[in-house]
């Protein structure tokens, strides 16, 4: 029963919250530069260590890594949207 | 036995609410612990430091004071009236979806993409550059909080008062602003905690040059100095506390758009 109704019914529920979550957890800053491990680092924190190094060169890699962050989550969210559309399309 | 155990849960969750303000409490005021000694002496050394002393934070404070209070009475303005404006229009869809896109970018992410642009128009580094690039998360923020609030309801009430010979300057300050001074207070009171916390935005747009007490916090705590980031803490989070007691009729209720 927990596999085939209680965990459906709650994941289709729960959806929206999830995704949420996962954005905020995926772009989080404060709490992995002051308590996260050094390497591998969260790409947020690593982005802003390319950004406030001294080298020049590492600069443009983390406006790249941000444009690229940045291009991940319009792809999720159009997958997401299409999926959706195609689910509620009438058979 | 099951009211014991609410209690007790209830008990519990408070505990860890208060446990991190008295950790705060603990190495502001008491950073000397040497053994054997059972109690720690106190020592208000870090609040001297931080007000008088080389470290003085009163800029950074003012700088947040000033930065969140505009942020949060222009963000709550302006997504008020926009919300209203855009309400009945055909872009509202639109408006909606774009107002979604800061939040699915990290602060810091979106600081990058948006870094250039302020550089290049001579605004990165300045306080107001500072305060228009923190007020691109928190309009949207606010003009999200405000479609739940152009209600059938409100729009009957304004048509009322219109009918009943209300002019526009008398619907909005008679009817809309009363009715809605809880969704104002609650939403600004929300913007003004974004500002107040944030950190990624304003180091990256502020180039170091705007202090503000988050960042003071930051840099203290990579300054490896625990009392200084303790005090600076407790300084941080006074203002927001004091809103919160200062409206708390309005901010601990549900119903944000009942009156």
């Amino acid at each position: 029963m927990l596999r085939r109704v209680v965990l459906p019914t709650l994941l289709k529920r729960a959806a929206p919250v999830i995704l949420l979550y996962f954005v905020f957890a995926l772009g989080s800053y404060e709490i992995p530069l002051l308590l996260g491990r050094s390497h591998p680092q969260m790409l947020s924190v690593y982005a802003m260590d390319l950004l406030d190094s001294y080298q020049l060169e590492t600069i443009p890699q983390a406006y790249g890594l941000a444009a690229l962050y940045t291009s991940f989550m319009a792809l999720l969210l159009l997958l997401l949207s299409a999926g959706r559309r195609l689910k509620q399309k009438p058979v | 036995m099951k009211r014991l155990g609410a209690y007790l849960a209830l008990w519990l969750q408070g505990l860890l609410y208060a446990l991190p303000f008295g950790i705060l409490l603990l190495l502001a005021g008491m950073p000397y612990w040497p053994f054997p000694q059972l109690w720690p002496g106190w020592s208000f050394q870090a609040w001297h430091l931080l007000w008088g002393g080389s470290d003085n934070v009163l800029p950074a404070f003012l700088h947040s004071l000033v930065l969140a209070l505009s942020v949060g009475a222009l963000a709550t303005l302006g997504g008020f009236l926009s919300s209203r404006a855009l309400q009945q229009s055909m872009l509202a869809g639109w408006a909606r979806r774009w107002a979604y896109f800061p939040f699915l970018l990290t602060p810091v992410i979106y600081a990058l993409l948006l870094q250039y642009f302020f550089t290049w128009l001579g605004w990165g580094g300045s306080l107001g550059g500072v305060l228009l690039a923190q007020l691109f998360i928190t309009y949207p923020f606010a003009f999200l909080f405000f479609q739940g609030f152009w209600t059938p309801r409100v729009q009957a009430l304004i048509n009322t008062a219109v009918t009943l010979g209300a002019q526009q300057r008398q619907v909005f300050w008679r009817v809309l602003w009363p009715y809605a001074r809880p969704a104002l207070v609650t939403c600004f009171f929300q913007t003004f905690l974004i500002s107040w916390f944030e950190y990624g935005l304003t180091s990256v747009i502020g180039l170091g040059k705007v202090p503000t007490l988050a960042l003071t916090v930051f840099q203290y705590l990579s300054e490896a100095n625990p009392a200084l980031a303790a005090a600076a803490g407790l300084l941080l989070i006074a203002p927001p506390l004091f809103l919160l007691w200062l409206n708390k009729r309005v901010l601990l209720t549900a119903a944000v758009y009942e009156v």
